[in-house]
């Protein structure tokens, strides 16, 4: 259901500006917008309110504590700090963050530390990487005294550039170098330079200036005979290693002491900023300010008792038109209300429409069921559906997996016991079950005639929705379009029965003659496009069939799997041929049914009459009423 | 003869639809992942879009099936 909602201006003396704006950011229901006044003669006593308050300060404190935020990592943001943080003024806010100063110091000293140490770490391991690959080679390759090591790696397909890169080193150092190439892997070729370590600097211009890869031996590493040199830089690697876990520890005790203060300082500072910025919205007079905005009907009386005596609450009286531009807030049962980020994924319904939500709720599932149809599948989701409930309990997206799948599956198996399914034929041989409504393997075309059918509901309810819809916002030629479909959709119904000989000739013949006023009525409302797109109404209801053609692909895959599992002579491989088989099929029809279910509601059925919003609703509320919804505790306060 | 006529033509009339559709549905898919590289907020719309050409396919089985079943 779309909620009905109010115009409102709130109005205030221009003193209290502050304290009306921290009231409604607590109370958490009105959706700002900026002021306009009213048409009439008193629109030239208001303005813009004069004055803008400076939230550059508060702006840098965001950042500073983002930095701290990203050194601590993520925190539970929780409603106590946030409470108590929400209540202060600005003075003893600032004493919060400065009391802040020395953990960003500390968080800052161990971040820089545990990059060190990784990028050291990072170093090492692609030095003992290329040791590791060069260790045959440098056996062979003695390394005197004043002499360093370097390491250039190429992809092998430009091999060669590695000679020419020796005549180059080899004319730098008048000859007093060795080089050696080999191939680290089949992708990676390396040359290995040994080099008088006077020559390093002019050495490492010359490479910088390549688009190579080139390694050079830490100093301290730099007279390590070879066969010594892998021990130690594996023992460089634990050495950065235990330095980055060190610092990380010191670092996650930061973050358990301090992290969710942070994050509640960022939710108020966050607030403080939000108010600041909402003073822009207020209009003005010589002596009242004006806040406008939109709340829905059933809060209003809260928000005026919130609000006090002495700021008025006034309801404007909108047009029709006016009333298009207000901001949409969706509010269903709880076990509907798991649909509405499905059926507003494509489209918010404009305000005034009504609300595709309660049918996708009813028909999504039975689709679902429908296509899958095998009450083991069923409870094998199921039984995968309660597992991840139990752990993600609490999780955002479980308020939507756990309902909308438990439907589902709850549908999978109450078509897999109709169709008699159970691991496809598994369920007849071996527990002797029997289809209690439809044999999926050979009532085909009743399947067809059944996903045709439905198609024809779905797609004629669309249509009266869509002119009950065109009939609620007053778009008349709109209205007529649709109930013209809807008339022309049945005719055609009609005229199919016809030719096959079920509807008798004289109301095949009217309906013909409906069929061709109803597409002059299209011409005439609708323009050229009108006939056209009762074609596509035809062929919207000709692509339900996929819910019959999905099933029968998922039926067929456990048909083979089950054979297949039946060619081994092994039980146990045979077991394992069918399982996979069937798992497989089980992902595939899990997917399938849902995008395919989803699919036949937005492109089919959506079409017909959800009218696309513009604006949700985003009520104007504190991060301390969000951080208590998110715990699901009420707001204490609130309406 | 006819038999094995009727099973091609009805084969004919879901693979070419097949072919249709995955033809159609690469250049969307592909020109709707650039998209929703920049707007991800698109996500909705495109896969709409990239479902719309199944429709060919599903045209296609349900002349198939007229072909097989309908005599």
């Amino acid at each position: 259901m779309l909620l009905p909602m109010r115009r409102i201006d709130v109005i205030a003396p221009h003193r209290q500006l502050q304290s009306v704006l921290r009231l409604l950011h607590r109370v958490g229901v009105v959706h700002l917008v900026p002021f306009e006044p009213p048409a009439g003669p008193g629109a030239t006593i208001f303005d813009a309110y004069p004055s803008s308050i400076d939230t550059s300060a508060e702006q840098r404190c965001l950042d500073w504590l983002s930095e701290l935020a990203t050194w601590l990592g993520p925190a539970e943001v929780r409603p106590v700090p946030t409470a108590e943080l929400w209540a202060l003024d600005q003075h003893s806010l600032n004493e919060r963050l400065t009391a802040m100063a020395q953990v960003h110091r500390l968080a800052q000293e161990l971040a820089t530390e545990r990059a060190l140490a990784q990028a050291e770490r990072s170093g090492f391991e692609r030095l003992r990487e290329l040791a590791e690959g060069l260790r045959r080679t440098m056996d062979r390759l003695p390394v005197p005294p004043g002499y360093g090591v370097a390491a250039v790696v190429l992809p092998s397909r430009v091999r060669g550039a590695l000679d020419a890169l020796c005549d180059e080193v080899t004319e730098l150092t008048t000859g007093r170098c060795g080089m050696v190439v080999c191939d680290l892997d089949p992708d990676r070729a390396a040359g290995v330079i040994v080099y008088p370590t006077r020559y390093g600097g002019d050495l490492q211009r010359l490479l910088g200036g390549r688009q190579v890869d080139w390694y050079a031996v830490p100093e301290g590493l730099a007279c390590v005979p070879f066969d010594e040199l892998l021990p130690k830089l594996t023992e460089e690697v634990e050495r950065s290693r235990a330095r980055a876990d060190r610092t990380q520890t010191g670092l996650a005790a930061l973050a358990a002491e301090h992290a969710s203060t942070v994050a509640a300082l960022q939710l108020v500072l966050g607030d403080r900023v939000s108010e600041a910025k909402a003073v822009g919205e207020a209009g003005a007079s010589d002596h009242i300010v004006v806040l406008s905005g939109w709340v829905p009907a059933h809060r209003l009386s809260a928000l005026r008792s919130a609000l006090g005596p002495n700021v008025a609450v006034a309801e404007r009286e909108l047009t029709r038109g006016e009333l298009e531009g207000a901001p949409v807030a969706l509010e269903n049962r709880r076990v509907i209300r798991a649909f509405e980020p499905l059926a507003s994924f494509v489209s918010f319904p404009r305000y005034g429409s009504l609300d595709p939500t309660p049918a996708l709720a009813l028909t999504f599932p039975l689709f679902f069921g429908l296509m899958v149809g095998d009450a083991a599948y069923g409870l094998l989701l199921l039984g995968l559906l309660v597992w991840a409930h139990r752990r993600w309990r609490g999780r955002p997206f479980m308020s939507v997996l756990w309902p909308v799948g438990f439907l589902a599956t709850v549908a999978t198996i109450g078509f897999g016991i109709l169709y008699g399914e159970w691991f496809g034929g598994t369920g007849r041989a071996v527990l002797g079950l029997r289809p209690l409504w439809l044999d999926r393997q050979e009532a085909i075309q009743s399947l067809l005639l059944l996903a045709i059918g439905i198609g024809v509901l779905q797609v004629g309810l669309g249509l009266a929705l869509g002119a009950v819809n065109a009939a609620r916002l007053g778009q008349r030629r709109n209205l007529v379009a649709r109930a013209t479909q809807l008339t022309s959709l049945a005719a055609i119904l009609v005229v199919l029965g016809w030719m096959a000989a079920f509807v008798a000739p004289p109301a095949g013949c009217a309906a013909l003659v409906v069929l061709g006023i109803g597409l002059v009525i299209l011409a005439a409302t609708l323009g050229l496009a009108g006939p056209v797109e009762m074609l596509t109404i035809v062929g919207n209801v000709l692509s339900y069939t996929r819910l019959m053609a999905i099933g029968l692909a998922s039926v067929m895959l456990a048909v083979v799997a089950n054979r297949l599992g039946e060619l081994p002579g092994s039980l146990l491989l045979g077991l394992a041929v069918a399982g996979s088989l069937h798992l497989l099929n089980i992902v595939l029809g899990t997917f399938d049914a849902t995008v395919q279910g989803l699919r036949l509601h937005y492109v089919e059925f959506f079409t017909k009459f959800v009218e696309p919003g513009y604006v949700r609703y985003a009520p104007f509320a504190s991060a301390l009423d969000l951080a208590n919804r998110g715990l699901g505790l009420s707001s204490e306060g609130g309406p | 003869m006819d038999e094995g006529i009727r099973f091609l033509a009805a084969a004919l009339a879901v693979g070419l639809g097949a072919i249709g559709t995955g033809w159609a549905q690469s250049r969307i898919g592909a020109a709707g992942a650039g998209a929703i590289a920049e707007k991800p907020e698109v996500t909705g719309t495109i896969l709409v879009l990239l479902a719309i050409p199944e429709t060919m396919v599903i045209l296609g089985f349900v002349i198939a099936a007229v072909i097989v079943f309908v005599h």
